[in-house]
């Protein structure tokens, strides 16, 4: 036979990629149901891929025959499914608005100057920290928005350091006298970041030091008085002067990741999900604690208030001791940090652990599939989230099925599938948005 | 509520599409396909907060599909020998078109995977062998291998002679 050549090689494969069957089923909507079901059946195999819609949970109402076009590169959407019915034990989210007035406002999504607002943290009960970025997810310069005010006042400029190539200002981490943050290179290997700081009260930034090894590999950041400390993504906490000087492994922080200075625990904040957390440190004092881990519960998190958990699609929620351990039925998900020492995110919204209640938050489309969130960017769990003002614009596109486009899914048997005529339709979420609503958690009134 | 940032819908609903199109260049069969983009869509949600600074989070994505994929595959042997989950083979009704290329993909298809995934690797994604080996864990050296094997298997004769020798060959 004859031989081929690497052009044909390049060809037969970029063929394939553009021959490959459409998915069906809207992979964002996909994505975030398995998601949830993600603890109970981790490594599933492919058969329930594919997107194949199968009705999960009572209550779950299913985008069914979800389809995207190939090439049209907008047409996926987050379409989630609502939250399950009501429980025993958490009651019905009502509207953040509702239920803490005081804690939400509205914000300018963007600057005067057209950048665009990312919030990282709150600051206090009015003052919500930003970061302002030029293009995406460059972080340019950090303002604070008042939400009383409401106004913003510029702290000062993030500079990028000269001659580095790539460079990405990350996690921003608030202080009483210091606001400070590392930068890496994300994209290439090297093993490289520098820390800088700014008065909390604005100013200018200065770069701290630069750091490499394995030092480099920050994961976590906090600020003290005197000290930026920070912790790698080996295990094991680091400070330096914020005047400047060397890294300093601090003794006894072996395989330690800060959660809430000056508290770390013994695992990443986001990998061994399903790993329990078997020891909370505080870093200052010494003081070691291990938290008690129940039967069966997975993904143990403790901070000083709260452990939380998952058993199964239920959420375990315990002090750090063991004692007021509650399940929280059917609202497993993977970002349970504790926030401002009371709040945790479940699947229909926030729950306040001191009180029993529940925040429905997130900005959704008319017809309720479609919804979306963000939380601030802060190193520690921050204590705000934001979604865009008003309804969800979106926009549905629908195409009808052949007989061989549902052949081609070649689908694994007794899976609901698309029927041919039946029509395809994915929600795609259209426009920027203008103003963010933010909820501060910081300003929720403490529980009586 | 939603789990998930604003910046990180935008990313899927953006390049979900693309995604998809390469991890069924890598496993072959639309199901694999999508679990593959999906599972490494997980995870980078999972991680997005951190890596989202990150300029091209497509590329980390790309890499833990690449790695996956392998792993999978590895995971999926020890635990159905007898089972056997159909590591199908090439079934051509979705490729009518060149059959030139749809035989050449069927014998891409029919490689080892870690074979199949140096190559689309190298040849789809226009990776060069010291980018393939960090994705895949591996020495250049072992990329390199695995990639010649490959291509003597499919009979594709490398191109990177000096312009000397191709003419030569031509003539």
């Amino acid at each position: 036979m004859r031989e081929r050549t690497e052009a044909e090689l390049v060809r037969a494969l970029k063929e394939a990629g553009d021959s490959a069957p459409e998915p069906l089923g809207d992979l964002a909507g996909d994505l975030a149901r398995r998601r949830r079901l993600r603890s109970r059946r981790r490594f599933q195999m492919a058969l329930a891929a594919a997107g194949v819609v199968a009705v999960i949970g009572a209550g779950t109402t299913v985008v069914t025959n979800t389809f995207t076009n190939r090439g049209d590169e907008g047409a996926m959407t987050m379409v989630e499914t609502p939250a399950p019915a009501a429980t025993t034990s958490v009651p019905k989210a009502k509207p953040a608005a509702e239920l803490w007035p005081a804690a939400v406002s509205t914000m300018p999504a963007k600057a005067a100057d057209g950048w665009k607002y990312r919030p990282v943290t709150a600051l206090n009960a009015t003052e919500i920290l930003l970061t302002a970025e030029s293009s995406f997810e460059k972080a340019g310069r950090l303002e604070i928005w008042d939400t009383a005010a409401k106004k913003s006042t510029i702290l000062g400029d993030m500079p990028e350091p000269e001659g580095v190539r790539g460079y990405f200002a990350q996690n921003v981490e608030a202080g009483d006298d210091h606001i400070v943050w590392f930068g890496e290179t994300p994209n290439d290997d090297t093993a490289w970041a520098d820390l800088w700081t700014m008065p909390r009260s604005g100013g200018s930034a200065t770069r701290i030091g630069e750091l490499t090894g394995e030092a480099a590999a920050v994961d976590q950041i906090a600020v003290t008085k005197e000290h930026v400390v920070w912790s790698v993504t080996s295990g094991g906490v680091y400070r330096m002067p914020i005047t400047g000087g060397s890294p300093e492994k601090l003794a006894g922080t072996e395989g330690l990741h800060l959660i809430d200075w000056p508290w770390a625990g013994d695992v990443q904040k986001y990998d061994d999900w399903e790993k329990n957390q078997t020891l909370l440190v505080n870093v200052e004092t010494g003081e070691r604690l291990t938290p008690q881990v129940p039967d069966g519960v997975k993904g143990l998190r403790c901070s000083p208030e709260w452990c939380t958990g998952r058993a199964g699609e239920d959420m375990v929620v315990q002090r750090v001791d063991g004692s007021e351990r509650t399940t929280l039925r059917e609202t497993a998900g993977d970002q349970s940090a504790v926030r401002s020492g009371r709040f945790i995110q479940i699947p229909s919204g926030v729950y306040d652990l001191t009180t029993g209640q529940a925040a429905e938050i997130g900005a959704t489309s008319e017809d309720g599939k479609v919804s979306s969130v963000g939380s601030g960017i802060s190193s520690s769990p921050g204590s705000v989230y934001y979604w865009q003002a008003g309804t969800l614009k979106t926009k549905k596109t629908c195409k009808t099925l052949t007989k061989e486009q549902i052949e081609q899914m070649d689908l694994p048997e007794n899976m609901p599938t698309a029927k041919p005529g039946g029509q395809s339709c994915s929600d795609e979420i259209v426009g920027e948005a203008e103003d963010f609503v933010v909820l501060n958690l910081a300003a929720v009134p403490p529980a009586e | 509520m939603r789990p998930w940032s604003v910046d990180f819908e935008e990313f899927v609903r953006a390049r979900g599409n693309a995604l998809y199109r390469y991890g069924f260049v890598l496993t072959g069969n639309a199901e694999d396909a999508a679990d593959l983009v999906q599972e490494a869509l997980l995870r980078l949600g999972d991680t997005w907060e951190r890596v989202h600074r990150k300029d091209d989070p497509e590329g980390y994505v790309r890499t833990i599909m690449a790695r996956q994929h392998i792993s999978w595959w590895r995971r999926r042997r020890r635990e159905h020998l007898v089972d056997a989950v159909p590591d199908k083979g090439y079934q051509d009704k979705g490729f009518d078109r060149a059959s030139a290329d749809t035989e050449l993909w069927a014998e891409v298809h029919a490689l080892p995977r870690k074979q199949r995934a140096v190559l689309v690797l190298r040849y789809y994604e226009d990776l060069s062998d010291q980018e393939i080996a960090a994705i895949l864990g591996v020495s250049t050296g072992t990329v390199r291998s695995q990639a010649s094997r490959a291509l003597a298997k499919l009979r594709v004769r490398r191109a990177a002679l000096p312009a000397v020798l191709e003419t030569g060959i031509s003539q």
